[in-house]
């Protein structure tokens, strides 16, 4: 009996003792509870929630590059893209469903476009899309311009060069090699080097066409080479008179196409005009928001006008000037995806280049071993060469080209579910806008205002087309079979 | 004779570094150390021993790291200035060569190795994207997408060889590595027991297939392919790729259609684009030269391997065995006593079958040397590896 009592005691003891502690719990929160109630209300003691509110007035953005400023006095600069106003986040697609109908995966959708289609040497792309400017030791590593350049050569697409000098053996890996003639002392020297599009690098949305300083030890030994004073200078303006730039580019091409890449302004009708009548076969529109390793934030933030506006109104500028067959556009900015490319093909876009989501995606797998004590862009950028992990080249141009299929494949999925064959029949009827003001600023159709128009029956023309000609066929056979015979075929405009 | 620098010693560029211009280097090293200064240029600070890029049939794609050559290590060793750079041209006249990052880099005595070029534009729709077996990267690709393997059919296509009328004629430029890689996959899929659910076709240009061979190594081929259950279609002419498919023609006058799930090309190739712009070439990219190696109309200058008007195959042992003729040459022109015969065409293969087992077939003229089972699997994986080692240097230098 004994042990028994005893085991009931040390129970009850600890039912007690259980109990007594909830209760201090409770009481201890209750009083935490007044206490936070009191100083939250009393303004001189606000604490760490001072930083809550102070976040929600100043985004962690702008925080980040005032205490830069203030720890450095230089312009402050954040790697990647800037904000923009998305306006491809309020368009949606419009799906086929009867009339006409979303296609088979067979017949494959053509994604295949040609770039400068007047020049000699058009750069034909598997599908519409660039792998944006990021040039050796001026933005990114050498690593990540191989990865690149192995990438787009496993998925058909065009790599341009950047400002930096070429990599010697994206010269040997890659066919769509885009040499970026830009305004540094260094590239002038590179006009000769075999490409398969120059693209004369007037400006960026990230810099305007300002001049740009880079400090030299984070550039490759090659292009420190060039100059000695401790850095290297991108000029502010252009190198030559544009209609001389332009034939001196066509010279050293040997037929490949010549581009023109300029941030996307509120005047681009008036560069599109100066680069038309200069000779162009590409214009590339750089638009808000567009990524830059190292460019000022002042104007990285707040320079140029969003890439879906640029897209559209280039567009209709060079339709309504009868040039659209023979000059084609490329636009760049805050493009994410296949959703984000097909929009921008719908507008009036023949490609797309993309920068940031290309490194994001080539990173995948190995950001966590950088992590906590280094920042991702450690990996790719190059100033992030001289630190102790290189990227893991074979894993980086896997994975990018696997984005680079899956896109691909997304861009077909889409097309297939607004009954288009081709790629270059995407058009803003294909889009509807969520807004009312993206449908004016766009030019397309708000679902908020009445049905939009109904796309036109291209199937059923076609197929009513094929009917008509068919019996065109029969017609002239049984004429045909008629005057074998004897009779004579009825005379032009005669009643049946 | 070459002139000298003003060190005294003979400024050498050797441009590539492939079997052949691997094989320049470590020739310079043994015959004319001394009475040389030696640069190599190549684009990449690594070389590819491309033998093994076969591998892809069932290895990781982490294999190629495996078959990557360190430069710098071996230029180290043999007292080379490596110089990571792609040649624009070469100026004979001038006696210079024009790089993309550089000060134009002067030579007394110039090899060129550069190999030939892929000349993807010969065949509409067709390009790197369409999967191909020759560079590292490739070939990690095809690897990574056999890793995902689930079945269906596999292409395999040998692209023609563009030359001119003064070359060797030959259809293709060396279709063994796609014999090796369809017997490989196949062994790997049927250890596996996955064989049943992968259908294979191997369609080439050429009459018969490995014409590169000799007649009992041919026939030896041809029956292995039967036994794995390939397809061989031969005397194709490929037409065009498209998403939906490869258009050829086939032998009989038929265009037909494929739809494979994996295409992995040996790609169209043609001669140097280099060689074409510096004004070297037969007209076709292909540089001719004596029997020496040495160009017809410029005495100092030398070309070896893939990029030689008379290369035929193209295959790393010609390459080597012309390295080897042409700095014999060079150092009894420096003064050396040392024979220096002609090059005599031969061809040594080392094919692997899968399973443990290769097939060693050499041939010149109208004498063939087979031999066929695990000796010369075993000796194909120790020339891999010595050569790996070496850096492209073997203690017997074919």
């Amino acid at each position: 009996m004994v042990p028994v009592a005893l085991l009931a005691m040390v129970l009850a003891a600890g039912f007690v003792g259980a109990a007594a502690t909830a209760v201090a719990a409770v009481y201890a929160l209750r009083r935490l509870a007044h206490r936070w109630e009191d100083r939250l209300a009393d303004v001189s003691g606000l604490g760490p929630v001072e930083l809550v509110l102070a976040g929600e007035a100043v985004p962690v953005r702008d925080a980040v590059l005032t205490l830069q400023r203030a720890a450095h006095a230089v312009p402050a600069a954040v790697p990647m893209e800037s904000p923009a106003r998305d306006w491809l986040s309020q368009v949606r697609f419009d799906p086929a469903t009867l009339c006409p109908p979303a296609r088979p995966p067979r017949p494959a959708v053509r994604l295949e476009v040609q770039l400068g289609p007047g020049a000699v040497v058009p750069l034909r792309l598997a599908f519409p899309l660039l792998l944006s400017g990021m040039g050796w030791g001026v933005g990114v590593s050498d690593d990540v311009r191989q990865v690149l350049a192995e990438a787009g050569a496993l998925t058909g697409v065009a790599v341009v060069s950047g400002e930096g000098p070429p990599l010697p053996v994206e010269l040997e890996t890659l066919p769509r090699w885009v040499w970026q003639w830009g305004r540094s002392s260094w590239q002038r020297t590179h006009a000769s080097l075999p490409s398969a599009m120059i693209e004369l690098q007037v400006g960026q949305a990230s810099e305007g066409g300002t001049e740009v300083r880079k400090p030299a030890r984070h550039l490759p030994r090659v292009v420190r080479r060039a100059d000695a004073r401790g850095e290297l200078r991108i000029a502010a303006g252009l190198p030559l008179p544009l209609d001389v730039w332009v034939r001196r580019a066509r010279e050293a091409g040997g037929g490949v196409p010549v581009a023109v890449k300029l941030p996307a302004s509120q005047h681009l009708e008036e560069d599109l005009a100066l680069a038309t009548a200069a000779g162009v076969d590409v214009v590339v529109l750089d638009g808000a928001g567009a990524g830059t390793a190292s460019s000022p934030a002042v104007l990285a933030d707040h320079l140029a006008i969003p890439t879906p506006v640029a897209a559209a109104r280039a567009h209709r500028w060079l339709t309504r000037r009868g040039l659209r067959q023979g000059v084609s556009l490329v636009v760049s900015g805050r493009v994410h995806g296949a959703a984000d490319m097909a929009k921008l093909l719908a507008l009036g876009a023949d490609a797309v280049a993309v920068g940031t989501v290309a490194l994001m995606a080539l990173a995948h797998g190995q950001v966590a071993d950088v992590l906590p004590g280094r920042a991702p862009t450690s990996l790719v950028l190059a100033k992030g060469a001289d630190g102790p992990r290189r990227l893991d080249r074979d894993l980086a141009a896997e994975r990018l080209a696997n984005w680079l299929v899956a896109t691909r494949d997304e861009l077909a999925l889409l097309c297939q579910s607004l009954g288009v064959g081709d790629v270059r029949d995407l058009g803003v009827r294909h889009l509807v806008a969520e807004t009312p003001q993206a449908a004016r600023v766009l030019g397309i159709a708000w679902y908020g205002g009445g049905a939009p128009s109904p796309p036109p029956a291209v199937p059923q023309i076609e197929a009513l087309a094929r009917d008509v000609l068919a019996a065109g066929r029969q017609a002239r056979r049984a004429w045909a079979r008629l005057a074998a015979a004897g009779a004579s075929p009825p005379s032009s405009g005669a009643g049946t | 004779m070459p002139m000298p620098s003003g060190t005294g010693r003979v400024r050498v560029v050797v441009l590539g570094a492939h079997f052949g211009g691997l094989a320049v280097l470590h020739w310079l090293h043994r015959l004319v150390a001394k009475a040389v200064d030696v640069v190599v240029v190549a684009a990449k600070p690594y070389a590819v021993f491309k033998p093994d890029l076969v591998f892809s049939a069932y290895a990781r794609p982490r294999f190629v790291g495996a078959a990557r050559i360190d430069l710098s290590d071996v230029c180290r060793r043999l007292g080379v200035r490596l110089v990571v750079d792609y040649a624009l041209a070469v100026e004979p006249d001038l006696r210079r060569v024009r790089l993309a990052n550089r000060p134009p880099l002067p030579y007394d005595v110039l090899f060129l190795a550069t190999g030939m070029d892929w000349a993807w534009e010969l065949i509409p729709g067709l390009g790197p994207e369409t999967g191909f077996l020759c560079e590292d990267y490739a070939s990690r690709h095809v690897a990574a997408r056999m890793a995902g393997w689930r079945g269906g059919r596999i292409a395999l296509w040998a692209g023609p060889l563009v030359q001119g009328p003064a070359s060797p004629p030959a259809p293709t430029a060396c279709e063994c590595p796609l014999v090796e890689w369809v017997l490989m996959a196949h062994g790997h899929l049927r250890s596996q027991g996955r064989r049943t659910a992968t259908r294979f076709a191997l369609v080439t240009p050429a009459r018969a297939l490995g014409e590169e061979l000799g007649p009992r190594a041919q026939a030896r081929v041809a029956a292995h392919l039967a036994g794995a259950g390939v397809q061989v279609v031969t005397g194709a002419r490929v037409r065009e790729v498209t998403a939906d498919g490869v258009v050829f023609e086939s032998a009989d006058g038929r265009v037909r259609r494929m739809r494979p799930d994996l295409s992995v090309w040996m790609p169209p190739a043609a001669g140097s684009a280099l060689a074409r712009r510096s004004g070297l070439d037969d007209g076709w990219g292909w540089v001719p030269t004596d029997g020496h190696m040495r160009h017809v109309a410029l005495p100092d200058l030398y070309a070896v391997g893939d990029i030689n008007a008379v290369t035929v195959p193209k295959r790393g042992h010609t390459a080597m065995v012309q390295a080897r003729v042409a700095v014999h040459h060079l150092a009894r022109r420096l003064g050396r006593r040392v024979q220096a015969p002609p090059y005599r065409p031969s061809s040594l293969s080392l094919l692997h079958l899968g399973g443990g087992r290769a097939l060693l077939d050499w041939t010149q003229g109208r004498q063939e040397v087979m031999w066929e089972g695990r000796g010369p699997h075993l000796l194909k994986r120790a020339f891999s590896w010595a050569y790996r080692r070496g850096g492209g240097g073997l203690p017997l230098m074919p």
